[in-house]
């Protein structure tokens, strides 16, 4: 892993397309700003390893046959 | 030219078929899904994918099924999906069953599958408001009822 240091208004630029600064630092936190191509997404990162751990739990291969399911709300009238 | 490409896409959207281009988040092969409601445990749907695996995945539509769910995404993923109101969308939100016996789901309120639903195309975004909701908000839980008995 490469590990930098950079100042307040310092930056890095990953390849030719995706910058990213340092815009603000506080005690416990960092602003960081990033411009990057719209094709990919940025996320924080807990929340994207929370969403892969939950879509993991929840795929099934199609084969599994699956239970009947009680779902407490009854149909509503259309 | 227009009218043939129209009819294309109902005819994939009649069948059902959805298109995630980017897959989902952390499986970013499940791109293309067939999407079914599942007799008998109305109103969970199932959308599987048409991989070399096939998978399968339980969604809800969370119109009137998640009191108070308001969510909002950003302005990249509603211009990449191509949505100018909120009536262009449709919202599917992915099921964890964590047990059967008693029976124990959760629903993912974070990171829902948005889709266009003139193109059929569609992404899991993570909301805006993500701080708002839970990614294991429980839409079935029968361990207290079990334990009482």
């Amino acid at each position: 892993m490469l590990v930098l240091t950079r100042k307040l208004n310092e930056g890095i630029m990953i390849g030719d397309e995706i910058e990213i600064h340092v815009s603000r630092i506080e005690s416990d936190a960092v602003k960081i700003c990033i411009q990057a191509p719209r094709n990919l997404t940025i996320y924080r990162n807990e929340i994207y390893r929370q969403i892969k751990q939950s879509n993991l739990n929840a795929v099934r291969k199609a084969s599994e046959k699956l239970p009947r399911l009680n779902f407490p709300e009854p149909r509503p009238n259309r | 030219m227009k009218l043939a490409r129209k009819n294309s896409q109902e005819s994939e959207a009649e069948k059902g078929v959805i298109h995630l281009p980017y897959g989902l988040i952390g499986l970013p092969e499940m791109q293309r899904f067939e999407i079914a409601p599942m007799p008998g445990s109305w109103p969970l749907l199932s959308i599987r994918s048409a991989g070399s695996e096939e998978l399968r995945l339980i969604v809800i539509e969370p119109n009137t099924l998640i009191a108070g769910y308001e969510l909002e995404i950003t302005d990249e993923d509603a211009e990449l999906l191509r949505l100018d109101s909120a009536d262009d969308a449709l919202i599917y939100n992915i099921v964890t069953i964590h047990s059967l016996e008693p029976q124990y789901l959760t629903v993912n309120l974070v990171g829902p599958i948005v889709l266009n639903r003139h193109t059929s195309i569609g992404k899991q975004v993570i909301i805006a408001n993500f701080e708002h909701y839970s990614a294991e908000h429980a839409l079935i839980d029968d361990r207290q009822k079990d334990d009482a008995a």
